[in-house]
């Protein structure tokens, strides 16, 4: 009796840990395909670049980002930069800049807000997945890029909120991989 | 007694279906790594390596020499089999560059050509792993070694305002003109059409669409309403002219229709008699695309009329009459000529 309790408590963690393991990796949302391996001027400082499309080339043309979309995704990504140095760059006006923002389109769904409001479950939901580097304008290299992905299902949120999303993201992930620097460096 | 075993029984099977299953998803996940032979734009090759497509981040997972690596797919410029054939296609389906219509062979010299064509070549090197075998310089500059993308992200950005696109797309409609043959099942309802049911009719209608979407048109239709009286048969015939709010689905191909409109409705009794009344029709409904210019046309409508009248002190005393109708028909349609 009590050694089936046991099996039944031991098959049961076993269960909870293998379905943790993969819930965690379908959590983030991001990827990142370059690793920051040299310490960086303050994000505010870095010009923010191109923004490319490169999404599949049969995409249907109507259905792709308008210049106002790149337009208010640049100014969420300086947005959110800026908010992460937390004052870290006192004079920024001064300074040319050396790093670029460089992005490119990879997928993108503008979703219908009036769908995901009245059905939901994924109805109209908006999607988008971006590629993000950071590049050493005199080396020409890339020091940072991931993929960062953006959602938006819920029927009371905006298809803007997949922007900021990818913005925010971007901004937190490059906080994350100066303090991993950093950690490393001491 | 017997019954709790049975219980626990089942509970642990359950369990152990559970880590079964568990099990089985993080074996496969883990299991499954094909080898590939990956060609960077960069120039660089990750020669064999096993890999994992994470499709939701449009991102590779390789394991070079032990080291897990993530390669975006806008970064590889081609996958290749251990049979060297391009495979790209198949791992990661549409890319942005330019498909190859059928896996070609791989060709070393060919593939780095592309890659440095389509990548500046930077002077800095890259720490290379020891199953990375940089691929052979490009012809034309055979002194330089491929390394960084970076630079060739240095494109103009190709997006198109929203009033240039609007301009562009959202002020034709793919239509000059849409003609529909229907089948209509009328059902007259309230206290006006008290004793009269509904029955199969049919009807007609053109739309031409004035803008992507906005349309006019117009509809004639005679609605099939009989009585339960012997020999008296009712004869409705509508005209009506309708705007149309026209939304394309489903990449253009089919048209949903929100309409309203105003017009006439002609009831003719056999015995003699007949009156023509004012008529608020609306319509809703979907044109499902069959061919390049054929639909099938499935639709609802509700009309609305208006039948004068006076009581018995000389009052005004107007009746409304309503009819719901459902249809469904075939619509050709003439595509718009474009210059």
């Amino acid at each position: 009796m009590k050694k089936n309790v046991s099996v039944f408590k031991l098959l049961t963690a076993v269960s909870a840990i293998f379905l943790t393991v993969l819930m965690t990796g379908c959590t983030s949302r991001y990827v990142i395909t370059t690793n920051l391996e040299q310490s960086v001027p303050p994000a505010s400082t870095w010009e923010i670049g191109a923004i490319t499309d490169k999404l599949p080339e049969d995409f249907d043309a109507s259905k792709k980002p308008t210049i106002e979309d790149i337009e208010s995704f640049k100014e969420e990504l300086r947005h959110q930069l800026q908010k992460q140095d937390n004052g870290e760059s006192a004079d920024i006006s001064s300074m040319t800049p050396a790093y670029e923002i460089q992005g490119g389109i990879l997928d993108y769904k503008k979703g219908n807000g009036f769908l995901r409001f009245m059905f939901g479950f994924g109805a109209g939901a908006a999607k988008l997945i971006v590629e993000l580097k950071v590049v050493d304008k005199k080396q020409a290299s890339t020091v940072f890029a991931g993929n960062f992905t953006g959602q938006v299902s819920d029927g009371l949120e905006s298809g803007k909120k997949m922007w900021e999303t990818v913005a925010k993201d971007f901004a937190k992930a490059i906080v994350k991989e100066r303090k991993r620097l950093q950690t490393a460096a001491n | 007694m017997k019954l709790l075993n049975h219980h626990r029984h089942k509970r642990l099977l359950v369990h152990i279906l559970c880590l079964v299953a568990a099990i089985g998803i993080f074996v496969s996940t883990a299991v499954a790594a094909k080898t590939n032979t990956f060609l960077m734009l960069s120039g660089i090759e990750y020669k064999n390596v096993p890999y994992r497509v994470l499709s939701s981040y449009k991102v590779v997972e390789i394991t070079a020499d032990g080291t897990k690596m993530n390669l975006s797919y806008a970064d590889i410029a081609a996958i290749y089999d251990s049979t060297e054939q391009d495979v790209t296609r198949l791992v990661i389906g549409r890319t942005s560059r330019a498909p190859q219509t059928e896996p070609a062979a791989k060709d070393s010299t060919q593939t780095a050509a592309k890659a440095t064509s389509d990548s500046v070549v930077a002077q800095q090197e890259t720490p290379v792993a020891d199953s990375v075998v940089p691929s052979q310089p490009a012809p034309i500059q055979p002194e330089a070694k491929p390394v960084v993308t970076a630079p060739q992200q240095q494109q103009q950005e190709p997006w198109v305002s929203k009033e240039e696109k609007s301009y562009k797309e959202g002020q034709k409609s793919k239509w000059s003109v849409l003609f529909s043959a229907l089948g209509n099942y009328t059902i007259p309802t309230g206290d006006y059409y008290e004793g009269i049911d509904g029955s199969v009719g049919f009807e007609g209608e053109i739309m031409i669409p004035v803008s992507r979407e906005v349309g006019i048109g117009a509809i004639v239709s005679k609605a099939g309403l009989t009585t339960d009286i012997d020999g008296l048969d009712i004869s409705s015939w509508k005209y009506f002219f309708m705007f149309h709010y026209l939304i394309e689905t489903n990449n253009r191909k089919n048209l949903v229709y929100l309409s309203a409109g105003a017009g006439v409705t002609h009831l003719s009794a056999s015995g003699g008699g007949d009156e023509t009344n004012f008529t608020l029709p609306s319509k809703v409904g979907i044109i499902l695309a069959l061919g390049q210019t054929t639909g099938l046309n499935l639709g609802a409508g509700y009309d609305l009329s208006f039948v004068p009248g006076y009581d018995s002190d000389g009052n005004d005393a107007t009746a409304t009459a309503f009819e719901l109708n459902v249809r469904a028909g075939i619509t050709f349609a003439i595509p718009r000529k474009s210059k």
